[in-house]
């Protein structure tokens, strides 16, 4: 929101203030300035001067060479607009004058002509954003300065509208003010001068239907009004605010809420049928065309209106009717100020996507005891813009009674505590005094503030506000820093915490993974690729794209999403992603959302062996975790994300962690990769909740092992777990390692066979085994592997 | 035998003069004085001869022995000094030539700041505790003194999801959460993702990085949340950092603050990163609310509490330079793969 410092100054004597300290104190004391700007710096310069003579440009059908009397001299100044005529008073800036858009103006050559200076549109001035004409003065001698006439010079505050948003106060220039004078130490003026003078006439019907969404409704009439232009200066502070000039009756209304901070609205009393107002929710089927020509079937039991007679006029506190408002040839008015709830504009405001002005200050809701003071500077406004208008009617003022004044009770020693700043008693009710506040001082140090009415919205009704208050005003960077006396309790250290630590550092610093964090959302084109019912998935009601309509159930489809990228600069990869997925499961009425980890493992040209790759780094994982050996066992589920073979699911201590293996060939085509591609995806709760195991000293052997190789011909369905718990049943003695070495199904080896090689490390820890020992030991095994699969030693 | 044996020696000095490398060495020593060798043979026989003729065969062997072992001896050390200088022999050596390649990974820059963040704040005897990120309207919302009519609900800044639930708009919705879990007096941090329904740009993202702070004790003041957000940004820019508070409005505290912190770019003198201001506004703060207070089921005439929320995306951003936050949530390994370093 913009601040005029110009019309600040209205309310307050600012002549001993520079504006840029003031936004400085301001952004410190009260609200966020974010930015300063001086309009019309240069302004002085600028006169009023008369065309002589007017003559075309050679070869430039649009451009005139205007003669121009200033300081005494003929001055040629070329001009494009289609006004210019010998005689007319102009604006003229002459060369040097810098413009607001930084551009200084000197002495061009144009078409061949050298033009002096310029002759200024309304936009150039700044008081509009006309730029058709250049602007004609009248009854206004030349050589006259144009600044001090229309009042263009000025400094322009841009507040920050989110930290005003609990401030219903200070959405009007008055309330700024106020917060300035107790900065300053000023007095402030009243925003209204003197009473307007009613009539006893009573041309009107105004009810009010609906008193919880409106507490207050005022309305009058004037009659005598001629609609036209505002005055240049008028024009001129609406524009530099933002506001666009309409005509002296809406100026007038837009003024008023400008300062005051409430919306006011006028209508044309010739079209309120049967001189009627009512204040009601909208009934079925009931229409609105809005000022801004569109038309908005409304909301019956739900948005609030103005009706006449027939139907709606207005959108209440959001936006006046079309055929109800102040046309060219109106000549009596009813002007409205009224309060209106802020749930209800809110709501209403959201459903038709109309965001006024108005709507903006009504839903932070505004003081219903400001209305009468608004309501009196529309008649005085309307009657200075359009000369001749007078009141014609009473006050039309319905209302709920005034709400209890809000009491707080508090002590100076309170709010010394609070903040830790040893202030006196006289500085800090002070300050509450400057700022509106009545204190009543009673027993044993204790006071009570009466909140003033437009602080008692939403804003002050605790102590802790009060605080605030004083703190802000006293300057939050004038509090001594002290550190707290805290107890000492010793924090609180979760197992996932850790483990999440812990295994990036070993995925990373280990094992060269490259963590990524990704969006919560799934992206649609990823739904299609993994086809799983649109059921599994939470729904968002409001997706920022209609790509991203559901949260992820996995990490994995987001990571597979990244290798096309990849595949382009690098050749091999391999990423992890800690994050939550979200499952339709509801626990203590939120979805369960277990932290996962993914892990994507992709090279070029692979066979099944690659699987043994991603294997062995998480039972290196694992093991540096200090987990149990891992497992994995077939996957009960048919998720189709995976090879039917080449994936299975994680066990550790009994407890499915997730799934691992290859990723279908047929998602990884509807993907155009041809890489291999694994992937692996761990609950962390789960992970965190398995013990950990210390790893206890274990004493070096003192006797020689031996290793013998054992090479298996087998079945080939038979798999290395099987031979590995069968060797592990003969319970041998001394027989401390068994470890795989590698699988082979070559020329040598039978149709459906294949050679599986072991090796197994004997020993005793008491004495060296001999030979034979070993002999006698490792025959047993083979026997019991005939047995047990059938196997038979490879020749 | 004498001459037989002294033949062996000189056929075997010839040989050995002539042995260019060492296993052909071994070989012609096993040959000539293995234990099936000749020399072996008759030396073996001495046992034999008569007493005289043994004494002189005796010695004769001995004195063959120990020349052909010096010999032998003299070869190898010969050989391996040939054998170790051609071994060292390369002149043309390049130290300059680039070391080979390691395979490495990289953590994502906002684990690395946040992993340092958690150790400063753990130092300070802080838990780490972490709050769901699909969150009830309560905890995200009433529990903080924002009410049912407050404007932050209304649709464009937050993601609803079915069943009234909402992606946490703030890592403020543990502040009750660990209040009713932990009661006071309590001194956490719970960092993680927040979610605004908003359109994304260089600056913007619907998906960002916030770490909440809350400490709540017995006489907490704004003096007191000063002191500490100094000690704390000290440690977190590893400088003296200047800190301002002004006036800031969030439903969840009172009174509440921005927090400035001075521009670490041109130390307060005004640049193109402070607008010229020489301040950069770093998070919101503030004592924490009573209606929070009571939320969390304690008395706020006993308990006090000052509460802060960090946004790790904007710091990350501030300490790498990435000057768009949509970075932060590639895939592509050219960007991830710049951090590697152990000092962060």
């Amino acid at each position: 929101m913009k601040i005029s410092w110009q019309l600040l100054s209205r309310f307050l004597d600012t002549s001993e203030i520079d504006p840029y300290e003031a936004a400085e104190r301001f952004g410190l004391n009260v609200a966020e300035i974010e930015g300063v700007e001086t309009i019309g710096r240069d302004h002085d310069k600028i006169v009023a001067a008369k065309i002589e003579t007017v003559a075309s440009v050679p070869g430039a059908k649009k451009l005139s060479l205007c003669q121009v009397s200033y300081q005494g001299q003929l001055l040629d100044v070329v001009c494009g607009a289609p006004n210019v005529r010998p005689g007319l008073i102009g604006v003229y800036a002459p060369v040097g004058t810098t413009m607001d858009n930084g551009m200084t103006l000197s002495a061009r050559k144009m078409m061949g002509v050298v033009s002096n200076g310029m002759l200024l549109a309304e936009d150039e001035l700044g008081v509009s954003g006309d730029h058709d004409e250049i602007i004609e003065l009248l009854d206004v001698e030349p050589g006259a300065l144009i600044a001090p006439l229309f009042q263009t010079k000025d400094v322009l505050w841009e507040v920050d509208n989110k930290s005003l948003t609990h401030r219903p106060d200070l959405w009007g220039h008055y309330g700024i003010a106020r917060e300035v004078a107790v900065i300053f130490a000023k007095k402030m003026r009243p925003m209204v001068t003197s009473p307007l003078n009613f009539t006893t006439g009573d041309p009107l019907q105004v009810e009010v239907l609906d008193f919880e969404r409106c507490p207050r409704y005022s309305a009058f009439m004037m009659t005598g009004v001629q609609v036209g232009p505002s005055p240049i200066a008028m024009r001129g502070l609406l524009h530099r605010l933002g506001v666009r000039p309409i005509n002296n009756i809406v100026d007038a209304g837009n003024y008023v809420m400008l300062v005051s901070g409430n919306p006011v609205h006028a209508f044309d009393a010739r079209k309120l049928a049967g001189n009627r107002i009512t204040v009601r929710t909208a009934r079925a089927g009931e229409e609105l065309q809005t000022l801004d020509d569109t038309a908005y079937t409304l909301r019956a039991e739900r948005d609030l209106v103005i009706a006449d007679a027939q139907g709606p006029v207005a959108l209440a506190g959001i936006m006046g009717g079309a055929e109800s408002g102040v046309c060219a040839d109106t000549a009596e008015l009813v002007l409205e100020t009224a309060n209106f709830v802020a749930v209800g504009v809110r709501l209403t405001a959201a459903a038709t996507k109309i965001h006024t002005d108005s709507s903006l200050r009504y839903e932070k809701s505004l003081d219903p005891e400001l209305v009468t003071a608004a309501a009196t500077l529309f008649g005085q406004v309307v009657a200075e813009l359009a000369p001749g208008a007078k009141v014609c009617s009473r006050y039309y003022d319905l209302r709920t009674p005034a709400a209890a004044p809000i009491l707080i009770d508090f002590s100076c020693d309170y709010i010394r505590e609070r903040l830790g700043q040893d202030l006196t008693d006289d500085y800090m009710l002070n300050i509450l005094r400057q700022l509106g506040f009545v204190i009543t001082a009673s027993t044993g140090g204790c006071h009570q503030a009466l909140v003033p009415s437009y602080r008692a919205t939403k804003d002050i009704s605790i102590p802790e506000d009060l605080v605030e208050e004083v703190g802000r005003h006293f300057g939050y960077n004038n509090i001594t820093p002290v550190q707290p006396r805290a107890q000492l309790v010793p924090p609180v250290r979760t197992a996932q915490n850790r483990l999440v630590k812990g295994l990036k550092q070993v995925l990373v610093r280990s094992l060269g993974y490259s963590e990524v964090m990704l969006y919560p959302f799934e992206q649609e084109r990823m739904l299609g690729v993994v086809d799983k019912p649109l059921a599994s998935y939470v729904r968002v009601e409001n997706p920022i794209s209609s790509e991203l309509p559901v949260l992820k159930n996995s990490l994995i489809p987001g990571l597979l999403d990244s290798i096309e990228q990849n595949l382009r600069n690098y050749d091999s990869y391999k990423i992890f992603e800690t994050n939550r997925a979200y499952a339709t499961v509801y626990q203590d009425g939120i979805p369960v959302q277990p932290l996962r980890l993914g892990l994507l493992m992709v090279a070029k040209n692979q066979d099944s062996n690659f699987f043994y790759k991603l294997k062995g780094e998480l039972e290196f994982l694992f093991a540096e975790l200090g987990l149990p050996q891992l497992e994995v066992r077939k996957s009960q589920g048919d998720d189709q994300l995976w090879h039917p073979y080449r994936a299975g699911d994680i066990y550790c201590d009994d407890c499915c962690l997730g799934p691992v293996g290859e990723i279908h060939p047929r998602i990884l085509s509807k993907l155009n990769v041809t890489a291999g591609v694994l992937a692996a995806e761990l609950d962390l709760e789960a992970l965190a909740g398995i013990t950990r195991q210390v790893h206890l000293h274990q004493v070096q052997p003192r006797f020689p092992a031996v290793c013998w190789d054992l090479s298996l011909v087998v079945d080939q369905g038979c798999q290395v777990g099987d031979v590995l718990s069968s060797i592990d049943a003969t319970k041998t003695p001394g027989l401390q390692v068994v470890s795989f070495v590698c699988a082979y199904n070559g020329d040598q080896i039978p149709e459906g066979k294949k050679c599986l090689s072991f090796s197994l490390r004997f020993a005793d820890p008491e004495r060296t085994m001999t030979e034979r020992e070993v002999d006698i030991l490792f025959g047993q095994v083979v026997s019991h592997l005939k047995a047990d699969l059938g196997g038979s030693l490879r020749a | 035998m004498i001459s037989e044996v002294e033949k062996i020696r000189d056929e075997a000095c010839g040989a050995i003069n002539n042995i260019v490398d060492l296993a052909e060495l071994e070989r012609i020593t096993a040959v000539y004085m293995g234990k099936k060798s000749r020399f072996q043979e008759l030396a073996r026989s001495l046992g034999q001869l008569s007493k005289e003729k043994r004494a002189e065969f005796g010695r004769a062997v001995n004195d063959v022995k120990k020349e052909l072992f010096a010999e032998i001896a003299a070869r190898r050390e010969a050989l391996e000094a040939a054998q170790l200088a051609v071994a060292i022999d390369d002149p043309y050596f390049d130290l300059t030539q680039p070391g080979s390649a390691v395979e490495t990974g990289s953590y994502h820059p906002l684990t690395l700041v946040r992993e340092r963040l958690e150790d400063i704040f753990e130092g300070m005897g802080f838990s780490v505790l972490e709050y769901p990120e699909a969150e009830s309207e309560f905890y995200n919302f009433d529990a903080l003194n924002i009410p049912a009519d407050h404007p932050a609900r209304d649709m464009q800044d937050t993601f609803w999801l079915e069943q009234g639930n909402v992606l946490r708009t703030h890592t403020s919705n543990g502040q009750v959460r660990a209040l009713r879990k932990f009661g006071a007096p309590l001194r956490a941090v719970f960092p993680g993702r927040c979610f605004r329904y908003e359109e994304t740009d260089a600056s913007h993202e619907h998906t960002f990085h916030q770490m909440e702070g809350l400490m709540v004790d017995r006489h907490i003041s704004v003096a007191n949340l000063v002191a500490m957000m100094n000690t704390l940004l000290d440690e977190v820019f590893e400088r003296k950092v200047l800190v301002r508070l002004r006036p800031g409005y969030f439903p969840f505290v009172e009174p509440g603050f921005e927090l400035d912190i001075g521009c670490l770019v041109c130390n307060g003198s005004g640049c193109s990163v402070c607008k010229q201001s020489g301040w950069l506004e770093l998070l919101p703060c503030g004592l924490v609310h009573p209606a929070v207070l009571r939320a969390g089921g304690l008395d706020p005439d006993k308990w006090q509490g000052w509460a802060f929320g960090l946004g790790l995306s904007r710091l990350v951003m501030m300490k790498y330079g990435i000057n768009d936050i949509r970075r932060l949530a590639s895939t592509d390994l050219r960007f991830l793969r710049q951090y590697t370093g152990v000092y962060r």
